[in-house]
């Protein structure tokens, strides 16, 4: 079976339309959000994310629902809980290796921002896969930290945690955990993780995406590019049933068919400008240092 | 200083020891059958000037007061339109800026550029070229800058013995501000090869032939997609029709360290990445063709380059605590570590390497090797 490709960023970078966008590859599998390597067993990632107030493992539900019934219900979202319940001693390998047998001989994409939250859950990812495909999937740490600002300014409970304690440091949030992937990058085989300008990648896909193919030792011909372009087409890129609504980014459910045009014209931020969530304060020179080694300015 | 680690047992050591002085050799350069070697010792914060003969005598030349107390950058031979013969023309880098001297061969050394003569920038790199010196400006280690030339630009001279010969060759920073200063310089034939700095976007590199009637050129940027992780570079080393380019970069904890990488340029304007970091690119993706990440799979400060007629010399360098390996090529694709047979048990942290009379010379600190 092959290895599968972990998207590795921080939230808010692209990721839902990027895994989803290689994931329409003929030779590959976009998953959403499984968020299993939080714990060490499937049990307590779920008591993990029950604890929260959160219903758990959206995505692991609407992919179990997906591969085992073939569609994604309510009816089938149940069958799928249950499931995972009667698997709770199940390691994240052994979800995966059985997500893999069900998919077949396709790259399995996997893109949770859980997988890098802590540097013990990205542990728990490179030591369940060692000879994985990473890609470091870059956002410009200025619309990356907007995006951030606004998705918890759109859930009640980052409001109400907001209003007590003010706004995240959603600058220390790009800059941490690029550090942590940029760390694990070092420590691997060259190669083994590669490094993308998400900003380049949405602007000029055509140009890209080849290149993708190449690392990943796939098929790089028009009809599996075309495919690419088209992450609309996956199962999980449509809101799931009400007992899973999301598992990925909910602004690329309701919108996830590409403008390449409109794509085409986004432009980069600056970094000189003070932070738009802190207007006090200017990005750190550390930030603006790692922004540098990754082509922003 | 440069430490050299040894180990217990005796290992032979293929390479001819030519000498061993305290500090660190920072400079060599022929002169006729003789070779002159600059010795820098920071402890007692004094250079070193010792005419080394073929026959292993040692001669050691009188530096004028001032010059005593800087390191050398580089020492290039070359007679200018005013000498009456080749003098030795050694380049310093003071802390009050830079300075050049003119040595003649009868040992006798004069301080021909400097503050005395208003020049009160900080020297970076050096190179002849085409009968003419020329010179890397910067900041002065003592942060003084000034003396009519503005950082970040390049100076010549057809006769560097007078001080109002020296003529501005670019714009400051090649005209892009973000350039804060040239880190390399190299000549081939007519042609230069100057690279600029930029801790943002990554180093440049452009040339320029001679007659300059053409202008500069730039030929890499953005760091070779690498963007501030390749900052700017370290050695720029002409061989078999390319150039072989080494990377370096600045880190600070906790960004992490970044290992420098080696590209090759062909003549057609392409460019390979033979040690480094596997990466998408403008060009294509790019895989080291040499099968080493950067900085030869280690985390080395720095690669030192050199390419005598037949092959290709790479040396990983380190600060304190490392050991250099060093690496031949005929290629530059296939790299062969040589650092056990050369060094012996005698491993140093850091090795330059320079390419004279056709033989591959090694200053790793204060010793002096050839190959």
């Amino acid at each position: 079976m092959p290895q599968p490709l972990f998207i590795l960023c921080p939230g808010r970078s692209f990721s839902s339309v990027v895994s989803a966008m290689i994931g329409q590859h003929p030779q590959c599998y976009g998953l959403p959000e499984l968020s299993i390597f939080v714990a060490d067993t499937l049990g307590e990632a779920l008591d993990a994310y029950s604890a929260s107030g959160r219903r758990a493992l959206p995505g692991l539900r609407r992919t179990i629902a997906e591969l085992h019934h073939g569609t994604q219900t309510e009816e089938t979202v149940d069958l799928a809980v249950a499931w995972m319940e009667a698997n709770r001693r199940m390691t994240p390998r052994q979800v995966m290796d059985h997500i893999q047998e069900l998919v077949g001989d396709r790259i399995l994409v996997e893109k949770s921002p859980a997988n890098v939250i802590q540097a013990h859950c990205l542990n728990r990812v490179v030591e369940a896969y060692p000879s994985a495909h990473f890609l470091q999937l870059l956002r410009h740490p200025r619309s990356r930290g907007l995006s951030h600002q606004k998705a918890m300014r759109q859930q009640a409970l980052m409001r109400l945690k907001s209003m007590l304690g003010g706004e995240l440091d959603y600058e220390a949030k790009w800059t941490d955990t690029h550090v942590m992937i940029h760390d694990l990058g070092r420590q691997l085989p060259p190669g083994q993780m590669m490094r993308i300008i998400g900003e380049d990648l949405l602007r000029e896909s055509r140009f890209w995406l080849p290149q993708i193919c190449e690392w990943l030792d796939i098929r790089d011909d028009a009809e599996a590019i075309e495919a690419m372009l088209h992450p609309e087409d996956s199962p999980y890129s449509v809101p799931g049933p009400a007992n899973a609504p999301h598992g990925t980014n909910s602004g690329f459910l309701e919108n996830p068919t590409l403008d390449f045009d409109r794509l085409a014209r986004m432009e980069t931020p600056t970094l000189d400008a003070p932070m738009d969530w802190a207007p006090e304060r200017a990005f750190s020179p550390q930030t603006r240092r790692l922004a540098a080694f990754y082509g922003y300015r | 200083m440069t430490q050299v680690h040894r180990k217990p047992a005796a290992r032979p050591r293929a390479a001819a020891m030519l000498g061993i002085w305290p500090g660190r050799i920072t400079a060599l350069a022929e002169a006729g059958d003789a070779l002159v070697v600059a010795v820098w010792d920071a402890a007692a914060r004094r250079s070193r000037l010792i005419r080394l003969e073929a026959d292993g005598a040692e001669a050691e030349l009188t530096l004028p007061a001032g010059a005593a107390t800087a390191p050398v950058l580089a020492m290039a031979r070359m007679q200018g339109t005013s000498d009456a013969a080749p003098r030795l023309y050694v380049v310093c880098s003071a802390d009050s800026g830079g300075l050049v001297l003119a040595v003649d061969d009868t040992g006798a050394a004069e301080v021909v550029l400097g503050p005395r003569h208003g020049f009160r920038c900080g020297i970076g790199a050096a190179c002849l070229w085409a009968g003419r010196l020329a010179l890397a400006t910067g900041p002065a280690a003592g942060g003084m800058i000034g003396g009519g030339f503005a950082p970040a630009s390049l100076i010549v001279s057809d006769d560097p013995a007078r001080p109002d010969s020296w003529q501005p060759f670019c714009e400051p920073g090649l005209g892009d501000a973000d350039n804060d200063g040239i880190s390399a310089l190299a000549a081939e034939d007519d042609r230069l090869w100057l690279a600029t700095s930029n801790p943002l976007r990554g180093f440049q590199l452009w040339t320029m032939a001679n007659p300059a009637a053409e202008g500069w050129e730039q030929r890499l940027d953005e760091g070779a997609a690498r963007y501030g992780m390749n900052a700017r570079l370290t050695a720029i080393q002409p061989w078999n029709g390319a150039l072989l380019l080494a990377t370096g970069c600045e880190s600070e904890d906790p960004l992490p360290h970044v290992a420098p990488e080696l590209l090759r340029l062909d003549g057609d304007g392409d460019w390979d990445l033979l040690v480094g970091e596997p990466r998408f690119s403008r060009q294509g993706m790019q895989v080291p063709a040499a099968l080493f990440g950067p900085g030869f799979d280690s985390d080395c400060d720095r690669i030192a380059l050199a390419g005598t007629g037949d092959a290709l010399f790479a040396a990983t360098c380190f600060g304190a605590g490392g050991r250099s390996s060093l690496y031949r090529s005929t290629d530059g694709e296939t790299w062969e570590e040589i650092g056990a047979t050369v060094f012996g048990d005698d491993v140093p942290e850091s090795a330059d390497l320079h390419a004279l009379g056709g033989r591959l010379h090694i200053a790793a600190g204060g010793m002096l090797l050839a190959l």
